[in-house]
């Protein structure tokens, strides 16, 4: 039950890394003009609906008035950035650790509902699996070989064979 | 309720349901124990292996999973500094320095005990509360429904995250989703670019999405963070009389966290910091508050586990989601064809009188492997960053794929989670959008229910008197941030949290 103090975990340090850096404004922007233009789409596509239910509120109305909002708020947070970035009032910066790291692993997610598609799920998720834990800074064969035989039994008795999901 | 409780009971004779509520509680301490792994998370890792199972089995292990998950973030945050789970920073707050002063079994005996009466006493207060709440909801048309879902939806807006703006953001884009898909009333197809999307936005998928592939991409970032060996770690006391000093600060902070877990929008970060606060206020000793002062331990955890009870109760009684981990119950049970709400209670009663009794009969087992398996969920926080990551990302694909056995769902959950991991960037939160997904639905429905009912009059609205007083506190509620002083409260319970 007693523990020396000195024996406590020392403070995490992070290796030094890459880092991607930018100003909150930015993606303030960037995101509020993103959503403005979904909300449009959104409040277009809805303006063309039929409407068969002979009542004042059809199928078209509660779309069209959240996209209206969205854009509205969009619009203002977007403003809110653009007015800040003026005037040099600056919030925190948006970091992006390890920016090659974060793109392999989407590039890697994308690729995986491919490769299921064409060489079925076990031969995908190896190769995802392994490639994943590469990407994510696990770099020895040993280690990666035990992981993903160890989960491509693991999706083969609990998934397979005790809740009977087939898998392709 | 003695029916409802016996119904509850007989499921609990089967052993696949034991079985169930064993493993939701290992695994809860697993996710909770992790680092970075949040209940939602957990939940939304495990609803895919629920499918195969019986709906009781499905829910005793989720809602003990939620339930081990709130306490086991207290081992790390008290042990190494690491908070498992985002409520725990308060624990850690007096629970590390006790830890520095040689009394680590003493903090974890307190925070096991506490968490385990806030627990029990918060599921009592839950079964009285929610039997209330059903009977005044059965009289709920759908101006009521409506006005509830816009309720919670302001709530959680304005209380979730540090941004009401972001909080708003993150729940008109979660609502403008919920509208693509087959029209609720005239079954008209909307915005289904693709034929997937005809039945809407798979739940699922979204849901895996934005809470744990995003989270993937975060811990990418720090995949390489270097594990520090841990050396003599602690055993706890197992010392039940630890507490006897602090009963009243117990049944303060059960209340305290409670009412917070009722209210949408406020989590168990919330309830913590309150107890806390409300505890240091009541002390005869407040300046050895952050300097570890067991009375701290005690109010944190205790609070931010009858969090979760109180989360439960508006889910139960009227289907409506305060939380992001009850929105994923309620997705949980809607795979298995079950509807929250006051009809819950006399279409499966069965289920929420499970819930109640997996809460209460869950509790001696999460003891005892807290007591006596400290020294095992402390050395989760030794494995390695990025193989915690690769294995949920493949555990994300392989879950997303086994509902809807098309690889369709798989494209949604990798999208929402590029989208998830870009908005939290910027820092628009996913649990808004998550809720949205699950009220958007019950809000359009009965907002054109009450339209069509009332002969498109508007004033069914305000002629009603619960919708009346739930638009006007929602109105309240939207409005609230705007007066300054509402502001600086809020921002100094936010730095509080960060901190």
């Amino acid at each position: 039950m007693q523990s020396n103090p000195d024996e406590m975990r020392d403070q995490d340090t992070m290796p030094e890394a890459r880092t991607l850096f930018f100003s909150l404004e930015i993606g303030d922007i960037v995101i509020g003009l993103a959503l403005t233009a979904m909300a449009s789409w959104f409040f277009f596509q809805a303006s063309v609906l039929p409407d068969f239910s002979g009542t004042a509120v059809g199928a078209a109305d509660f779309p069209k008035g959240l996209a209206a909002l969205l854009g509205l708020t969009s619009l203002i947070f977007a403003g809110a950035g653009v007015r800040r970035m003026i005037s040099g009032r600056l919030e925190e910066r948006i970091t992006v650790r390890q920016p090659m790291r974060v793109l392999l692993g989407i590039a890697l997610l994308i690729m995986f509902p491919l490769m299921m598609d064409t060489l079925g799920y076990y031969i995908a998720m190896a190769v995802f699996f392994s490639a994943f834990l590469y990407v994510a800074n696990c770099r020895s064969p040993i280690a990666i070989v035990l992981y993903v035989g160890g989960f491509l039994l693991f999706t083969k008795l609990v998934f397979e064979m005790l809740l009977g999901t087939p898998l392709p | 309720m003695i029916d409802g409780f016996m119904a509850g009971l007989a499921a609990f004779s089967s052993w696949q349901v034991i079985a169930g509520l064993f493993a939701g509680v290992i695994i809860g301490y697993l996710v909770g124990a992790l680092p970075g792994l949040s209940a939602g998370v957990g939940m939304a890792l495990l609803i895919p292996f629920s499918f195969g199972l019986d709906p009781i089995v499905s829910v005793v292990m989720l809602i003990t999973l939620y339930m081990a998950s709130e306490y086991s973030g207290a081992i790390p945050a008290i042990l190494v500094n690491t908070p498992g789970e985002p409520s725990a920073a308060i624990t850690a707050l007096d629970g590390y320095p006790m830890r520095q002063r040689g009394e680590a079994g003493q903090a974890l005996t307190l925070s096991i005990l506490g968490s385990a009466g806030g627990s029990v006493l918060s599921t009592i207060l839950l079964i009285f509360t929610v039997s209330w709440m059903t009977k005044f909801a059965l009289a709920f048309g759908p101006a009521e429904y409506f006005a509830i879902a816009v309720l919670g939806l302001s709530l959680i807006s304005t209380l979730s995250g540090d941004s009401v703006t972001r909080g708003i953001i993150a729940l008109l884009f979660g609502l403008l989703l919920t509208t693509i898909g087959t029209d609720p009333v005239d079954g008209i197809p909307r915005f289904a670019v693709v034929e997937g999307f005809l039945s809407g936005v798979p739940f699922v998928s979204a849901l895996i999405g934005l809470f744990a592939l995003s989270e993937v991409l975060r811990m990418l970032e720090t995949a390489d963070e270097p594990v520090i060996p841990l050396r003599n770690i602690p055993s706890v006391s197992g010392q039940f009389s630890l507490i006897r000093p602090h009963t009243w600060n117990m049944i303060r902070s059960t209340l305290v966290g409670y009412v917070v877990g009722v209210i949408p929008g406020a989590g168990a970060s919330i309830a913590s910091i309150t107890a806390y606060s409300i505890q240091k206020r009541l002390s005869k000793s407040p300046e050895t508050f952050g300097k570890g002062n067991p009375e701290g331990v005690v109010a944190a955890e205790t609070a931010n586990n009858s969090c979760m009870p109180g989360a439960l109760a508006p889910m139960l009684a009227l289907g409506i989601p305060g939380k992001a981990s009850t929105a994923v119950l309620i997705g949980a049970l809607a795979i298995h064809g079950v509807q929250p709400g006051p009809l819950i209670f006399e279409r499966n009663p069965e289920v929420p009188y499970s819930m109640y009794i997996a809460l209460l009969v869950g509790m001696p087992f999460m003891v005892m492997l807290g007591l006596y398996g400290t020294r095992l969920w402390v050395q989760l926080t030794q494995i390695s960053r990025g193989v915690i990551t690769a294995i949920v990302a493949a555990i994300c694909l392989l879950g997303t794929y086994s509902e809807s056995k098309d690889i369709f769902s798989i494209w949604v959950a990798v999208g929402f989670g590029v989208v998830g991991y870009v908005l939290q960037k910027v820092r628009i939160e996913p649990a808004p959008i998550i809720l949205a997904l699950v009220l958007g639905y019950l809000m359009e429905s009965n907002f054109r229910r009450a339209m069509v009912m009332s002969g498109d009059e508007i004033s069914i609205f305000y002629m009603h008197p619960i919708s009346m007083i739930c638009l006007g506190i929602a109105i309240i509620v939207f409005f609230l941030p705007l007066l300054p002083s509402f502001g600086r409260q809020k921002a100094r319970i936010e730095e509080q949290i960060h901190h």
